[in-house]
């Protein structure tokens, strides 16, 4: 008896161990669905909390950015991510892009690679401006659209952005990869190379002008 | 998402990340695309208007939330009580 509930107390105490890791951001643990949870809205916009003071954010605590416009002068592009999710700690850093996607019929059995990309190319603009991206994580979250049109048209308190009949893919933020593909795109920008086609099925089928307008279609 | 003109302002030169997203996907359709110009599918319009949508939502549905802070210094003292009777008990 007395062993059993040396045991039971143990697990108890291992268990609020973990809890306290997870829960705390202090730790490093947290976990991406907590991150999202905890954030709060942002007051400022991402240029000025990247341009305010240490002083000015409150430190540890997880802000959240909707619709922000970021550029990479270095690399010659702008854009505007659905939401990011920063901190301070000593320094800026990066936690989530997060990124929406609405597909007609069915949902990814993985994150697709372009829509990794695109996240990853707002993450490196934000990563030029100063931003740490060391430990920065890019979250898809795939909704259908049928799904989500009946969520937002329902006005409740149901958390539509979660999309629970969705599916939600979470990768590690990859620097040195998005700048190698993105080196493979200036060649036809900057260098003068002839752009080519694709022809796979899969990606002609989703091409609006797959059916009229290109030679190559393969559908 | 695709920025207006007014918004791109004095960068009007730049790319766009969703043309960059088209050109990884198949770089023979940015440049129909350039040539043809953008052709927009009912299920990209209804995409869009999805974005703002959701995006507005989980703006207004973060400002009401509120995080109870008592929970984990709760779990903190529950922790040391337990650990406390396991092993001094």
């Amino acid at each position: 008896m007395n062993n059993l509930l040396g045991v039971i107390l143990m697990v108890v105490f291992i268990w609020g161990i973990l809890l306290i890791l997870i829960l705390e951001t202090h730790t490093g643990f947290v976990a991406t669905s907590m991150k999202m949870g905890r954030a709060i809205p942002s007051p400022w916009s991402l240029a000025e909390f990247i341009r305010l003071e240490p002083g000015k954010r409150k430190n540890y605590q997880y802000y959240s950015f909707s619709e922000e416009n970021v550029r990479s002068l270095g690399n010659r592009y702008v854009g505007r991510l659905d939401t990011a999710i920063l901190h301070w700690e000593q320094a800026l850093i990066l936690d989530l892009i997060i990124e929406y996607k609405f597909p007609v019929n069915h949902l990814p059995s993985k994150a697709r690679e372009e829509d990794v990309f695109q996240s990853g190319l707002y993450a490196l603009a934000l990563q030029e401006s100063g931003v740490s991206c060391s430990s920065a994580k890019i979250v898809t979250i795939y909704c259908l659209q049928d799904k989500a049109k009946e969520c937002v048209s329902q006005k409740t308190a149901k958390q539509c952005w979660r999309c629970n009949d969705g599916k939600t893919f979470t990768t590690r933020f990859r620097p040195e990869r998005v700048k190698k593909d993105l080196s493979k795109l200036d060649e036809v920008w900057y260098k003068g190379r002839k752009a080519r086609p694709v022809q796979k099925p899969s990606i002609c089928r989703a091409c609006p002008y797959s059916k009229n307008r290109c030679n190559y279609s393969a559908i | 998402m695709r920025l207006t003109e007014a918004e791109r302002g004095l960068h009007y030169r730049m790319r766009e990340v969703t043309d960059l997203r088209i050109q990884f996907l198949c770089e023979y359709r940015l440049q129909l695309k350039q040539e043809v110009g953008d052709i927009r599918t009912e299920a990209s319009v209804v995409g869009m208007n999805l974005h703002q949508h959701v995006s507005m939502l989980a703006v207004k549905q973060s400002q009401t939330k509120r995080t109870n802070r008592f929970i984990p210094l709760l779990i903190f003292i529950l922790t040391l009580i337990f650990g406390f009777l396991w092993i001094f008990r």
